[in-house]
């Protein structure tokens, strides 16, 4: 990937005809995460200082930062119509929402979603005789726990998803950042059908079900093209992480909800094997359906696949 | 963004660099990704009723690259073999099938393996450097907008 990098630099930095007017490129990354070590860092340094002089390489900065108590005000107040009230009425839940979250609107964002998701417990709903959204402070002080990043607020979501969910969850997470309806559906049912009896059209049913709930919940988007896209990569990390439970689980034949605690999949040492078998089985999966045109572009992940459960069953 | 672009004749491309797969593998899957949806954008107007301006970019990819920096590209880019055999197909009816042979995998003489392989990279960036230039001029895509997200998963790829 670092190939990738200089490759793009050069792109970019050609100067052999008059096209390279016409390109731009917008790079974004973690500022935390890429310190002076890093091969971003690097490249970056590098493009700046040997641009020629007479056709620099522009490189404009943006910096985006978390938001502030009153930027957090303005979003909640937007978002909850109270636009041209007093600031001061939305202040206590803009600070309570500062606490919470230390300001990154996407945080911000799905913690607003889960206070309202949450209905049941009256945190923050849409009161019908006055048009407008209520809120109890105390009760939401008293029942959110601040969280260190969206991470762990995910964790908290994913506790109160069914097992199904669960599972299309993890499913989706052998593939690609994108997929498309045809392809997790494939996978999904030679998944459940390899590992219960269930009928095709049943499964069938329950997918578009569970397809939607997870674009409803907001862990996969849909793009205009069709296809899906996990919004939070540590979505797939997290679904890896909870796979070590659901072996034992079924055996132990628990019909209910599944409860995931992370604590017990962090212990279990088993996990990586059983993803790669997982893995492995989707390759294959894959492998045995696709048409050799699909096969072609996904070459090299369904490859990939195949190996990780490979390499396993060679260790154990 | 993508629907201005579209319209002014330009193109708006997305990849993200990923934590697990591809990078490893693949030193140049970003890359290959962004060629291939240009190529499918491409071979898109063949069948969108904009077939002149197909046949412009068709001729200017034919003229520009040498056989061997096309076959290169062509066995990473599966859309763009599509339609460079197509246009071949095309040529051939006209002039004969006197290169037919486009699509062998050119082995380099009697060098060392290590030489061979430093070449080989460098002729395939060239032909990455020319491929962009050529989408990103007047008749291809112009403006050429790529975004690239989380950037900080770029690393050292291990073969």
């Amino acid at each position: 990937m670092v190939e990738t990098l200089h490759l793009l630099k050069h792109i970019l930095s050609d100067r052999t005809t008059t096209a390279n007017q016409h390109r731009m490129m917008v790079g974004c990354y973690r500022f935390n995460e890429v310190d002076e070590t890093h091969v971003l860092y690097k490249i970056l340094q590098e493009s700046r200082t040997d641009s020629d002089i007479k056709m620099p390489l522009y490189i404009t900065d943006i910096c985006a930062q978390n938001l502030t108590v009153p930027q957090v005000n303005d979003m909640l107040m937007t978002l909850l119509g109270k636009v041209g009230d007093d600031p001061s009425d939305n202040q206590p839940l803009a600070e309570l929402s500062y606490k919470r979250t230390g300001g990154n609107p996407f945080f911000l964002i799905t913690f607003v979603n889960m206070l309202q998701k949450n209905c049941h417990n009256h945190l923050l709903w849409f009161d019908l005789g006055t048009f407008q959204w209520k809120l109890d402070i105390p009760r939401i002080a008293e029942q959110t726990a601040a969280t260190d990043n969206v991470a762990d607020l995910m964790e908290q979501k994913l506790n109160l998803l069914s097992r199904q969910f669960v599972k299309l969850l993890q499913v989706a997470s052998c593939l690609d950042t994108q997929f498309d309806r045809p392809l997790i559906k494939l996978v999904w049912q030679r998944t459940e059908m390899a590992s219960r009896t269930l009928s095709a059209a049943d499964s069938s049913a329950s997918f578009d079900d569970l397809l939607d709930e997870a674009v409803s919940e907001m862990f996969w988007e849909q793009l205009p093209n069709g296809e899906f896209q996990c919004v939070h990569d540590h979505v797939k990390g997290e679904s890896k992480d909870c796979l070590s439970l659901q072996p034992r689980r079924w055996i132990s034949k628990l019909t209910s909800r599944l409860l995931l605690t992370l604590a017990e999949a962090a212990i279990s040492l088993e996990s990586n094997a059983d993803f790669a078998i997982r893995q492995h089985q989707v390759g294959r999966a894959l492998f045995e359906n696709l048409e050799p045109r699909e096969l072609e572009k996904a070459m090299f992940v369904v490859v990939n696949l195949l190996n990780k459960g490979q390499n396993t069953n060679q260790s154990t | 963004m993508n629907y201005k672009m579209t319209n002014r004749h330009g193109i708006f491309l997305r990849q993200k660099f990923d934590m697990s797969f591809r990078g490893d593998m693949q030193p140049y899957a970003i890359i290959i990704a962004l060629c291939e949806e240009l190529c499918v954008t491409i071979w898109g107007w063949k069948h969108q009723g904009n077939q002149q301006r197909f046949g412009i970019i068709c001729n200017k990819i034919l003229q520009e690259f040498g056989n061997t920096e096309l076959s290169l590209l062509a066995n990473s880019i599966p859309t763009l073999q599509t339609i460079v055999s197509t246009s071949y197909a095309g040529k051939e009816k006209e002039k004969g099938p006197d290169k037919a042979g486009v699509f062998q995998v050119y082995l380099g003489g009697e060098e060392s393996t290590c030489d061979y392989a430093i070449r080989s990279k460098h002729k395939l960036v060239r032909a990455f450097l020319k491929f962009f230039r050529i989408m990103s001029s007047r008749e291809c895509f112009c403006p050429l907008v790529i975004v690239l997200d989380d950037l900080q998963w770029s690393r050292p790829c291990i073969y």
